[in-house]
C-alpha cells in the first residue's frame, strides 16, 4: 500500500506527476481538442488518482490507471455537455502555406479531431497515439474489438475527409477500399 | 468486410497525432494545479460533518473499485521520441556537440569541430563555446548573438545579433539549416525532433548514470531539396530525457551531428553582449557595416 500524510502531496506521487503527466496532457489534448480542456481533464484526474493514492498497490501499472480515468471522465463531460456544443462538421480553412507554422498545423488537426464522433476519437487517439493493440481498446472503452476496428476505419476515413487538402492522411484507402463507395 | 486498417494509413494517423500534440504550452504547471485543487478540497473537508466524511470516502471506494487498470499499453515510439525532445526542451542542460562533414570533392576538405553548450529554457538563455577558436553563440531571451571571427570585427563590432524561433525552418529551408545551423542550436535540433518520423525502437541502452532506449527515426526535409534523406539515432533515458542524439545527412557521411546531453538541471548566467558590440544581422548581411573593399 501507498500512503501520504501531511499537507504536501506524496513524494511518489510527485514524482510519477512529473516524469509522466505531460504525457498524458498530450493525449487528453487529443481526446479533448483543445489545451485547456486537456488540462482541466488531466488535473482533475491526477487528484481522483491522488485520492485513490493511499489504496493503491504498488505493483499498478499507474500510466493505465490513468488513462482509464481520463478516458472515463472525458467521455462523461462529453456527454455533460453535447446538447450545448455541436461538433463542428468542418475545418476552416488553412492559413496560407507559408505562415503555417507547426502550431496552426496543430490545432487544424485537433479542431478535426474534435469534429468526430467522441467513440472514433478516442479510439484513434487510443489506437496511434498511445499504440494500444485493439484488445485493449475495446476494454478500455467497453466495446467489442470488432467495434474498434469499425471506429477506426471510420475515423481515419472521416479524418481525411475534414483534412482533404493537408495531404497528411494516406490516400491508400480508396486502394483498397474503393469498390465499397 | 476487412475493417484492418492499413500500415500505411496507421503510419499517417499517428504522425497526425503526434503533430496536433506536439505544440503543448510551455509553463503548465500540472502538479501546481493538483496542489491547489487538492488544497481546496482540504479545506472544504475541514469543514464538513464527519459523517459527510465518511460518506465520500466510502464513494471514493466505490469509484476506485470501478477503475480497475487493465494492460500495459505505453506511447508509441514516435510519441515517445517526441515527448522526449519536448521535455528535454523544459529543463537546463549541457550539452557536448560534435560536428562533422565529409569531403566534398577537391574545393573542400572534411571538417570535424566540437563545441560546448548549455541551455536554461526556463530562462530562454543559453551559450554554445567553440573551445579554440575564441567564438560563442548566446540566446538571450527572444536573441541570437553570434560572435564574428576577430578577422571580420569593424567599428567595435563584435556580435551579430537576430531574432530568434524555435521553429527549424523560419530562417532557413530545413535542410540548410540542418548541415549550416546545427552545431549551434540543439534547441531546434530538439524541436526538429519532435517532426522525426518511421520512428522504431532499436533496444536498450546505458551510459553514465543512466539506461534508456535507442530509437532510429528519419527527419522530414521539406520539398524541392537536392536528393538527400536525413536519419538518425536518439537515446531516451529512463526520465524520458533525450540523453544522445545522432543525425546523419545522407548521402552517407556528408554531415553528423552528435549531441550528448547532461548535467540535466544545469544552469548558468548568460548576458546579452554589450550593446555598442552588437550589429543587427539582417544589416550587416546588407552590407552596411562590413569593411569596405578597395579594387
Amino acid at each position: 500500500m501507498r500512503g501520504w500524510k501531511g499537507e504536501d502531496l506524496d513524494a511518489e506521487f510527485v514524482a510519477f506527476v512529473d516524469r509522466r503527466a505531460r504525457q498524458h496532457l498530450r493525449a487528453a489534448a487529443l481526446l479533448t481538442g483543445d489545451w485547456h480542456t486537456a488540462e482541466d481533464l488531466v488535473q482533475t484526474c491526477l487528484v481522483k488518482l491522488y485520492r485513490a493514492w493511499p489504496r493503491l498497490d504498488p505493483g499498478v501499472d499507474l500510466d493505465a490507471y490513468l488513462r482509464r480515468m481520463l478516458v472515463n471522465t472525458n467521455r462523461s463531460w462529453w456527454r455533460a455537455r453535447w446538447r450545448r456544443e455541436a461538433p463542428v462538421a468542418t475545418v476552416p480553412d488553412r492559413a496560407g502555406e507559408d505562415g503555417q507554422d507547426a502550431h496552426d498545423r496543430a490545432a487544424t488537426v485537433r479542431q478535426a479531431l474534435r469534429a468526430l464522433p467522441a467513440r472514433q476519437r478516442a479510439v484513434l487517439v487510443l489506437r496511434f497515439y498511445e499504440d494500444l493493440p485493439v484488445a485493449e481498446v475495446a476494454d478500455l472503452l467497453g466495446c467489442s474489438a470488432g467495434a474498434v476496428k469499425t471506429h477506426t476505419h471510420r475515423g481515419i476515413r472521416r479524418l481525411r475527409q475534414l483534412l482533404a487538402g493537408e495531404a497528411a492522411v494516406g490516400s491508400s484507402e480508396e486502394e483498397h477500399h474503393g469498390s465499397r463507395h | 468486410m476487412d475493417h484492418d486498417t492499413d500500415r500505411e494509413d496507421a503510419r499517417a494517423v499517428r504522425a497526425l497525432l503526434v503533430a496536433a500534440a506536439g505544440d503543448d504550452p510551455p509553463g503548465t504547471d500540472l502538479l501546481g494545479g493538483v496542489r491547489r485543487r487538492v488544497a481546496r478540497r482540504r479545506v472544504r473537508r475541514r469543514v464538513l460533518a464527519a459523517s459527510l466524511a465518511t460518506l465520500s470516502a466510502a464513494t471514493a471506494i466505490a469509484v476506485a473499485s470501478l477503475l480497475v487498470p487493465v494492460g500495459t499499453g505505453t506511447p508509441s515510439a514516435q510519441a515517445r521520441v517526441a515527448a522526449a525532445a519536448g521535455r528535454t526542451a523544459t529543463e537546463g542542460y549541457r550539452v557536448r556537440i560534435e560536428y562533422s562533414s565529409g569531403e566534398k570533392g577537391a574545393t573542400e576538405a572534411a571538417t570535424s569541430s566540437r563545441m560546448e553548450a548549455v541551455f536554461d529554457p526556463a530562462r530562454r538563455t543559453g551559450r554554445v563555446r567553440l573551445p579554440g577558436q575564441d567564438l560563442e553563440v548566446r540566446f538571450v531571451g527572444g536573441m541570437v548573438y553570434r560572435e564574428l571571427p576577430a578577422a571580420l570585427r569593424r567599428d567595435g563590432k563584435r556580435w551579430l545579433a537576430q531574432e530568434y524561433s524555435l521553429d527549424p525552418g523560419r530562417d532557413v529551408p530545413p535542410l540548410a539549416g540542418l548541415i549550416k545551423l546545427a552545431w549551434q542550436d540543439p534547441q531546434r535540433e530538439l524541436a526538429r525532433l519532435r517532426s522525426a518520423a518511421a520512428v522504431r525502437e532499436l533496444g536498450r541502452v546505458a551510459g553514465g548514470g543512466w539506461s534508456g532506449h535507442r530509437y532510429a527515426f528519419e527527419l522530414p526535409i521539406g520539398k524541392n531539396v537536392v536528393p538527400s534523406r536525413v536519419t538518425g539515432t536518439v537515446d531516451v533515458d529512463q526520465a524520458g530525457r533525450v540523453r544522445r542524439l545522432e543525425v546523419l545527412v545522407h548521402p552517407a557521411g556528408s554531415v553528423r551531428v552528435v549531441m550528448e546531453f547532461r548535467d540535466y538541471g544545469a544552469r548558468e548566467t548568460v548576458q546579452a553582449p554589450p550593446a555598442d558590440q552588437v550589429a543587427p544581422a539582417t544589416r550587416w548581411h546588407r552590407g552596411e557595416g562590413k569593411p569596405k573593399v578597395k579594387r
